[in-house]
């Protein structure tokens, strides 16, 4: 019987062996999906340096969570700036948006504080600070250079200072009102086109409601110092603004409110607060006045005031007409020098317009007639600058509005100084001309007869001599009575010198109601303007 | 081929204390040793030319994966950083120590790398039992460079690193490391499989062929 | 007769290639099956392997006086030799770090010299019932050497793995390189020490 022959395959068997490489490659690929498929979204960032980022290491976080990581950084093609690759956790996505920034976190010191201090053991960081807007699909990014002093999304305003000087303002200099702090300078640029600089100022929330679009922004920087005819005025802002700057801002009183002005809307930034408070008036009369007197220390700017009130500005001495009339033979020699000022209506309540010129002309025709003349006064003693003062004087000569180079002219007054001087040089011819020496001559003849009758033995014609004395005494003051020559002289001196002194009266009380007149010369610029309705 | 006195079978001479006696053929799963020293004269493995195909893949793929991964990452007060493979041989490097990082990529990466191209490069014709030009020179490239791989003495130069750091940072092994240990597992075994011996004596009967 | 005992292959002449472990006559100086070089015994292996172990033993020094890393701590730099790193773990009390370090970079590489030093020293002196041993020590030699290098691969990963910027950084030290060279001159010399001459001089004893 045969037996059963088993049946020998020899097909191979694959050895179980084989299960690892295989088992080993779906591990690999597995790890490399899965690593690829919850990778984060992969952005550019370019920045003008990589200092303190580099690659492998530098992570990228928002609000000290870790959202990424710094892969490459390279060197753009211009040379300029870099470009740091870098990749976000999954998660991170929606941070992306059109307005997210990114910068660097180094160890800063400002004047805001030191921040940053951290990165000093860690290495920086790259923040990301996502934008106010919905997640986007934007990938290149442009880097900030410094951490920008307000986090995005912060209520508030943001407002743009303009002005013609860079001053000791800076970025990080505090915005105050009414020296409390309320935002802060962020940056300062300078527009080299217009030859302005700009400033970018946020105000936060809630001090945004502060600003208005009539508000007006000054400079507080350091101490300002103004000297002018109302006096010292020194004006300092907060202890940090001393130091290092700051902005201060109002709404000047009286002034209506416009509403809320819109984001990064533009204000002039003037240099200090007394410059806020001046008014740009746009209609003025020009007008000539005409000096015999000199005109030495008279400038242009120099204010024109009524009865210490500013109505005016003087432009200027107008020599070259003086020249142009000399050239033509139509100057007269000795002619009074002829001196151009611009009168505001808007300062004396006329409307601000043509229409308030002409009112303010017509006026003017009935002031002159009524005695308002012009005279140049001191300023200022020590250097000599002068300003012109309208006033009534009652007493003077009728006057009319006359012409000159086509400008309406008003009349004059020489007084000042110059009248004084005159009055005092006419008392001291008076003076000179009392006949003093000869009373004084008499008086020691007298004196000498009094003497030898003293020294003579005659004691008995005593009586007669000092009757004979008293006789000549008698002579020698009844010269001195009402009724003499001298005394009317004497009289007529005293009253020279009484008028004097009510010119020198004058005088002080200008001084009294400027007490500082005599040191300081009348500001150049303009005064401010007491405050109240138009 | 060499022909003993006393038998027909091919002569061997044990490498450790050259004793001559005759090449014992030995089955698979079997293996021999000289009676003299006990070295290891001759092993066939069990699936020989499978497993060492197979572990050498393995090697290879895990090899691979090991430097996409990080391998290390150590935390410490709020400090972080992390190293990948390639970072151990280019620190050294960045550190102006060239001639020891060239060193230490060629004992835990190159050699191994090229052992196993090599180590392939002999089995995979081996076991279709058909001969190569480059069998005789991948061979002896794989017997000459063995004992230059130093994968495992890594693999415990990264575990004395742990536990020294162990106490003033936390330390994770990252998936790289995994990867390279199953590296190091599978080289091992496929290069015990590939026995000298036995290896040869294939070459030369494809090659007689 | 023969130096070499009778039942050598070497006393027939015959060499067995290192590579291919084929037996062939030592006269082709080139193995048959695979091209290396082959001889009876190693050339000069004694000499060849003094000089490599000498060469190691100069290496030594530098590799264990230079500092092998320097550790970078907020600005202060402090360099570390292999002692100093495990008195350092001794005395903070990783025993068991500082233990797996003494041995693998200090005790065996010291061995290892040390051993090689014996087996040249005792190859032809010492009794045939020690060659085992030696044999045994020679495996364990050939073993083990590859082993020192993993003080230096320590250093690889604490260099790249410990940088923490201006807090903490480690740099590798010149003592790295001469320890390696240390662990490579000394597998070369245990590579270059032929075993069989263990085995071979005891003869004369015998006879």
């Amino acid at each position: 019987m045969s037996e059963p022959q088993a049946t020998i395959s020899s097909r191979r068997r694959l050895p179980v062996v084989w299960l690892v490489p295989i088992v080993a490659l779906l591990l690999g690929i597995w790890m490399v999906i899965y690593t690829a498929m919850n990778e984060g979204p992969e952005i550019k960032i370019v920045f003008s340096t990589a200092e303190g980022i580099e690659a492998g290491k530098t992570k990228l976080k928002s609000l000290s969570v870790e959202v990424g990581l710094v892969e490459e950084v390279t060197l753009n093609d211009d040379l300029q700036s870099v470009t740091v690759l870098a990749k976000l956790d999954p998660k991170a996505e929606t941070l992306l948006r059109d307005d997210t920034r990114f910068w660097v976190v180094r160890p800063r010191i400002g004047t805001g504080g030191v921040s940053g201090l951290g990165t000093l053991l860690s290495g920086g960081y790259i923040e990301v600070e996502p934008g106010d807007g919905k997640p986007s699909d934007k990938r290149k990014f442009k880097g900030l250079d410094d951490l920008p002093l307000t986090p995005v999304g912060t209520p508030g305003l943001g407002v743009i200072l303009v002005s013609s000087q860079a001053g000791s303002l800076g970025a990080g200099d505090p915005v105050l009102y009414r020296g409390y702090e309320v935002g802060q300078v962020e940056e300062v640029r300078f527009d080299p086109e217009n030859k302005e600089v700009r400033y970018r100022a946020f105000i936060e929330a809630p001090y945004d409601g502060l600003v208005d679009q009539a508000t007006k922004f000054w400079n507080v920087s350091g101490i300002s110092v103004t000297a002018g005819a109302e006096g010292v005025r020194v004006e300092v802002g907060t202890i940090q603004s001393l130091l290092a700057g700051g902005v201060s801002f109002d709404v000047p009183i009286g002034t209506r409110r416009l509403g809320p002005p819109k984001m990064d809307a533009e204000f002039v930034l003037y240099d200090s607060l007394a410059s806020t408070e001046e008014r740009t008036y746009r209609h003025s009369l020009d007008v000539v006045v005409q000096f015999e007197q000199s005109v030495r220390g008279l400038l242009p700017g120099a204010p024109v005031e009524y009865r210490g009130i500013r109505v005016g500005t003087v432009r200027r001495v107008m020599l070259d007409e003086i020249r142009d009339l000399r050239n033509s033979g139509k100057g007269e020699i000795g002619a009074p020098i002829p001196v151009l000022i611009a009168i505001d209506p808007a300062r004396l309540r006329f409307p601000d317009s043509d229409e308030g010129v002409t009112l303010l002309r017509a006026q003017l025709e009935n002031d002159v007639a009524s005695g308002l003349r012009a005279s140049l006064q001191s300023g200022n003693l020590i250097t000599g600058a002068l300003f012109v003062s309208f006033d009534y004087h009652f007493d003077e000569a009728p006057a009319k509005i006359g012409e000159f180079a086509g400008y309406p002219t008003l009349p004059t007054l020489t007084t000042g100084l110059d009248q004084l001087s005159r009055q005092l040089s006419r008392v001291l011819a008076k003076i000179e001309a009392l006949p003093i020496d000869r009373t004084l001559s008499e008086l020691n003849g007298s004196l000498r007869a009094l003497r030898t009758m003293l020294a003579t033995k005659d004691f008995e014609n005593l009586p007669e001599s000092l009757n004979a004395t008293m006789a000549q005494a008698t002579a020698a003051l009844e010269s001195f009575s009402s009724n003499s020559p001298l005394y009317t002289r004497l009289e007529r001196a005293m009253d020279e010198l009484n008028r004097t002194l009510q010119a020198v009266e004058a005088l002080s009380d200008t001084l009294k109601k400027q007490p500082n007149a005599l040191i300081f010369s009348t500001p150049p610029h303009p005064d401010p303007e007491p405050g109240g309705e138009r | 081929m060499l022909r003993g006195v006393a038998s027909d079978l091919p002569m061997t001479a044990c490498l450790e204390c050259d004793l001559l006696l005759p090449m014992p053929s030995v089955a698979e799963g079997e293996r021999a040793a000289c009676p003299r020293c006990k070295h290891l004269l001759i092993s066939h493995p069990k699936d020989g030319f499978s497993r060492i195909q197979a572990f050498a893949i393995s090697a290879l793929v895990f090899l691979a994966f090991s430097f996409a991964f990080p391998f290390m990452t150590m935390k410490a007060s709020g400090l972080e950083n992390a190293m990948t493979l390639g970072q151990s041989v280019l620190e050294l490097y960045e550190n102006g120590q060239q001639a020891l990082a060239f060193l230490v990529s060629c004992f835990i990466m190159l050699v191994p790398a090229v052992i196993l191209v090599a180590v392939l490069a002999v089995s995979v014709p081996l076991a279709r039992e058909r001969g190569a030009p480059w069998l005789v020179p991948a061979a002896r490239l794989v017997f000459t460079l063995s004992p230059w791989s130093m994968v495992e003495v890594f693999v415990i130069g990264v575990i004395v690193s742990l536990v020294k750091l162990m106490a003033m940072a936390d330390i994770i092994l990252g998936i790289s490391f995994w990867s390279y240990a199953a590296f190091s597992v599978c080289l091992t075994a496929s290069l015990s499989s590939f026995d000298k011996s036995w290896i040869w004596e294939s070459i030369d009967r494809v090659s007689a062929r | 007769m023969s130096a070499f005992p009778t039942e050598t292959a070497a006393a027939q002449g015959l060499a067995t290639c290192h590579t291919c472990a084929k037996v062939a006559p030592a006269s082709l100086h080139h193995c048959p099956r695979c091209g290396a070089s082959i001889h009876l015994r190693m050339t000069d292996s004694l000499a060849r392997t003094l000089a490599l172990v000498l060469t190691a033993c100069i290496l030594y020094v530098p590799a264990n006086v230079l500092p092998i890393m320097t550790t970078t701590q907020l600005g202060t730099d402090e360099p570390s030799t292999i002692l100093g790193g495990v008195v350092y773990l001794w005395h903070h009390g990783s025993y068991p770090v500082a233990a797996v370090i003494f041995i693998a970079s200090v005790m065996v590489p010291l061995g290892k010299m040390v051993a090689i030093f014996y087996l040249c020293w005792t190859v032809g002196r010492e009794h045939r019932t020690r060659a085992q041993q030696r044999t045994v020590m020679y495996r364990v030699t050939e073993f083990v050497g590859r082993w020192s290098m993993v003080d230096v691969f320590v250093v690889a990963i604490l260099v790249a793995l410990i940088q923490l910027g201006g807090l903490l950084s480690i740099h590798p030290g010149a003592a790295a390189l001469a320890f390696s060279g240390v662990v490579i001159i000394t597998m070369l010399s245990a590579e270059s020490f032929d075993p069989r001459l263990i085995w071979d001089l005891e003869r004369d004893e015998d006879e």
